[in-house]
């Protein structure tokens, strides 16, 4: 009894103890939040990955394609009706993209996915992650028009909201401070007279926001940057979406600091407008009805600043804009009407040059819905690629697609299977002579959404103690199951006489999607041990630091030590009292560093986004990563490694000092001077 | 009572003799320098006796205290104390020895300032008990000791701190914690050494108190002989050697 009563009412009393808890406290709480936001890290990366693709991937293995697709996909959901849940052909290819509303020189190169909608939205969570059809079960690269008009008003009413943030935004000033210093003379002076020519009314309105500004703004700005303050106005002026869109548009290549001579003809016409809408908007907030953009306001009541019935003053304000701001080599900047549905894009947010986002995170777009983009791409379907093969054909944006992993949001145009399909030369081909099909048509991929009822009927199986204790056989993979059954009956389809021909040649390999993004799920499962090691590694400061600390006390409680002893305490006794002691330092500090670090983790971005307004330091740069928020996940089984490793490391450290304890001889200990 | 300096007993020990030593030897070793404590001691205490020993510093008093209430051992001779001889104990009954059959009082007191009076003399039982046998004990254990500390006038100071304490007063906390277990023989070690003559004296009683009611075997050492003189029987070292 004497040893545990010993030992914390030497940890109640003893300072010193108190800061080998702490010590182990701050160690703990490193290892929970760098673990935590790690597995975050890891976790969003596997549903991002997920996202992408369907559960199991059936390919080619060759750029040529898989043929008969639509017949193995009927053939896997008659065969395997309890497992998969549905399936969708899936094209990918690569290609050069241009926006001709940014600049003409405007260029870079992407994937290209073809997929079917919305099928393919049942295959993944592609669907959630569209930003103006993510509310809608069945999205299209048709969407009703008067849904997609509400959600970019939504839309862009925000982004205006945000473009009073930007104008704080030390960092974007930077960048365009210094793209103003880099202009031509020539230019920056045509910039002054454009800035000079603005309405008494303009520089009104300018005025106020002007004043609004921060002082160090101000001085950062003044006389300097009219290209910033143009751009900030064409925001403001505004908060009419049938303006904005182009507006927005300017102020993008204006952000570019590209084809200036160009932004300086267009911006001309648009000064007009913008008075136009002064007037109106003066007159609205006269009635009261300015603020904000009705949302769901279809009735068009005539207030001269929401439109008459949407889609009517859309097509003819986008009209008179088309024609105002027109290019040589496309309609303009906005088309209307929209290419036709075959002829529309879905681009991922986070192509650069489309969006930018600032410090905190917040996503400015520089393009949208109506914007016109040009693919051009070599048809890799084609079975010879000889001669001048490219194709060069116009899209419209319908929608933005997110899936949070920034190589693949950064990098891929979704356009409809069936276009992609047939520019990229995968459709059919007939013969000539017999007017039969000489080739089928062809995808890329096969993507299959497993039943969740079977993957977690599967995941409990393997998950109960008899299979973990290794008493019972581990079932195998759901998915991985799944994809060996797929591959069976690739291989049944393929060597069936009615196909084998068209698989000539054809490879055919299903396998999960795990599998096909074990590279990129991979390293950041490393990175993530990786770290976790570093910090263990650190850690282990905590364990010399708790040793020096105990050496220190039963150096100090040497005479005790010899007391204890006198009484009867055996050596073991005396042990157990400072490991039981180093014991507790470690289940303190680790239920304390648990704790802290739990709401550390919790309130993460509002501490991050706290440091960075009140110092202006920012650890996590949101311009870098595609998630809005630092991802955390606190895991249970973590917490309780790091709590045991922390008793562990009490224990190791108070070994040695337990150890010379133990061995104190009781007369020399009470002579211990 | 007899003793016998410097000679060894061969003649077993007497039934009645609490603590019994035989041709004891000590050497201490300090570097490269070897320094004989104890220099052949032997000599038989009976049970319920009050055996004083003085001797100048360095005599080997402590020295022979220590051995006998086996702290430590010696190079050479036997201890035989209530009719065991310490050689042959295993390590975890010279514990259970030193728990429950002796008390030690020491000239600094010794007690443990995280503790407070009651904490300092209930440790001493706690040794003895299992954290479920003392959890069952607990009340009587405590209650035990705050008898004895109210016996030896320290009833209102249970709670107090050793630094809250005179000299005097710890020092009857230390006898009270070499009591708790009611133990065959009470080793003090100079008990009034750290004490004005008026409080040490005071402490003499309570232990010649202790020794007359309660039958322990009390071996005390002192330098100071009119303390000596109060005991039963005087023993002098010189040297490592008893002498008459």
């Amino acid at each position: 009894m004497y040893k545990l009563f010993l030992c914390f009412r030497y940890l109640r009393r003893r300072f010193a103890a108190w800061a080998a808890v702490i010590a182990v406290a701050l160690c703990v709480f490193m290892l929970v939040v760098s673990i935590s936001v790690m597995d975050g890290f890891v976790s969003k990366i596997e549903v991002a990955a997920k996202g992408l693709y369907g559960d199991v991937v059936v390919d080619g293995k060759s750029l040529d394609g898989l043929p008969y697709y639509d017949e193995l996909i009927a053939e896997i959901k008659r065969q395997l009706p309890d497992k998969v849940e549905d399936a969708s052909p899936f094209i990918l290819t690569y290609g050069l993209l241009e926006a001709p509303f940014f600049s003409a020189n405007s260029r870079q190169t992407v994937q290209i996915a073809g997929i079917r909608l919305p099928e393919h939205t049942r295959i993944s969570a592609f669907g959630q992650g569209l930003t103006y059809q993510g509310d809608i079960d069945q999205p299209t690269f048709d969407p009703p028009l008067e849904h997609l008009l509400e959600n970019i008003r939504r839309q862009i009413h925000q982004t205006d909201r945000l473009a009073r943030d930007v104008a704080r935004d030390k960092g974007l000033y930077d960048r365009l401070e210094n793209a103003w210093k880099q202009l031509p003379p020539p230019q920056r002076d045509r910039f002054e007279d454009a800035w000079g020519s603005l309405s008494p009314e303009q520089n009104d309105r300018l005025g106020t926001v002007w004043r609004k500004q921060p002082p160090e703004q101000r001085d950062r700005l003044e006389g300097r940057s009219a290209i910033v303050i143009y751009a900030l106005f064409s925001y403001l002026g505004s908060p009419d979406p049938n303006v904005t869109i182009p507006l927005r548009n300017l102020y993008t290549a204006a952000f570019q600091q590209r084809d200036m001579e160009e932004i300086l003809v267009r911006a001309k016409p648009y000064q007009a407008q913008m008075a136009e809408l002064e007037r109106q908007i003066n007159q609205a907030i006269a009635d009261g009805t300015a603020d904000e953009p009705a949302e769901g306001d279809a009735s068009g009541n005539d207030d001269g600043l929401t439109v008459k019935t949407k889609e009517d003053a859309l097509r003819e304000q986008l009209n008179r804009l088309t024609e105002m701001a027109g290019s040589d080599r496309y309609a303009g900047d906005v088309s209307f009407p929209f290419q036709p549905p075959g002829r529309r894009a879905i681009v991922g947010l986070g192509l650069p040059g489309f969006i930018f986002r600032t410090e905190d995170g917040t996503v400015v777009r520089m393009a949208g819905p109506g914007n016109d983009i040009v693919l051009t791409l070599i048809p890799f379907g084609e079975k010879s690629l000889t001669g001048n093969l490219l194709v060069r054909d116009v899209f419209t944006i319908i929608d933005e697609s997110r899936t949070d992993v920034s190589t693949v949001d950064a990098n891929t145009v979704y356009l409809p299977f069936e276009t992609l399909q047939k520019i990229n030369k995968m459709g059919p081909q007939i013969d000539d002579e017999t007017g039969r099909i000489a080739r089928p048509a062809r995808t890329s991929q096969i993507h299959v959404k497993v039943r969740p009822a079977f993957a977690q009927a599967r995941e409990r199986a393997n998950s109960r103690l008899a299979v973990r204790l290794g008493m019972e056989p581990r079932l195998r993979d759901a998915l991985d199951e799944v994809a060996a059954d797929i591959q069976r009956i690739g291989m049944e389809l393929r060597n069936d006489p009615r196909y084998a021909a068209g698989f000539a040649g054809t490879e055919l390999r299903a396998s999960s999607w795990r599998e096909r993004q074990r590279f990129l799920v991979g390293q950041i499962q490393s990175q993530r041990t990786l770290v976790v090691i570093m910090f263990a590694v650190i850690s282990s400061v905590a364990v010399v630091l708790i040793f020096v600390i105990f050496y220190m006390i039963v150096l100090q409680k040497t005479k005790d030590i010899g007391v204890i002893k006198s009484l009867g305490g055996s050596s073991m006794g005396v042990a157990s009292i400072f490991l039981g002691y180093g014991g507790a330092t470690g289940l303190i500090g680790a239920v304390l560093g648990i704790l802290g670090g739990w709401q550390f983790v919790k309130h993460i971005n509002a501490i991050h986004d706290w440091v960075g307004r009140t110092y202006g330091f920012h650890v996590w740069n949101r311009e870098w990563f595609m998630f809005d928020e630092i991802p955390a996940q606190v895991d249970a089984s973590s917490l309780l490694s790091i709590a045991v490793g922390a008793i562990i490391a009490g224990l190791l450290g108070s070994l040695i000092p337990a150890i010379i304890a133990s061995h104190m001889q009781p007369v020399r200990a009470l002579r211990y001077e | 009572m007899r003793f016998t300096i410097g000679k060894k007993i061969n003649n077993p020990a007497p039934t009645n003799a609490a603590v019994v030593v035989r041709d004891l030897h000590k050497t201490y070793h300090l570097g490269k320098t070897t320094l004989p404590v104890l220099r052949g001691v032997s000599l038989s205490v009976r049970k319920g006796q009050f055996v004083a020993m003085v001797g100048a510093s360095g005599s080997g008093k402590s020295t022979l205290l220590h051995l006998i209430g086996l702290l430590d051992k010696p190079d050479e001779g036997e201890i035989t104390l209530d009719s065991r001889a310490a050689a042959t104990l295993s390590s975890g009954q010279r514990h259970r020895m030193r728990c429950r059959d002796i008390g030690f009082v020491f000239q600094f007191y010794h007690l443990l300032s995280e503790l407070n009076v009651l904490e300092n003399v209930a440790l001493a039982a706690m040794v003895d008990h299992s954290t479920l046998g003392w959890l069952a004990q607990r009340g009587q254990q405590r209650k035990r000791a705050a008898t004895l500390l109210d016996r030896l006038g320290l009833g209102g100071r249970l709670s107090h701190k050793p630094k809250e304490l005179s000299g005097g007063e710890r020092q009857r906390v230390a006898i009270a914690r070499a009591l708790i277990n009611q133990p065959k023989i009470l080793l003090a070690d100079e008990p009034t050494g750290n004490l004005d003559s008026n409080t040490g004296r005071q402490i003499l009683d309570v232990l010649r108190k202790t020794n007359r009611e309660l039958g322990q075997t009390i071996l005390m050492v002192t330098h100071d002989a009119t303390i000596a003189e109060q005991a039963d029987h005087v023993l002098h070292l010189l040297d490592g050697r008893l002498v008459e």
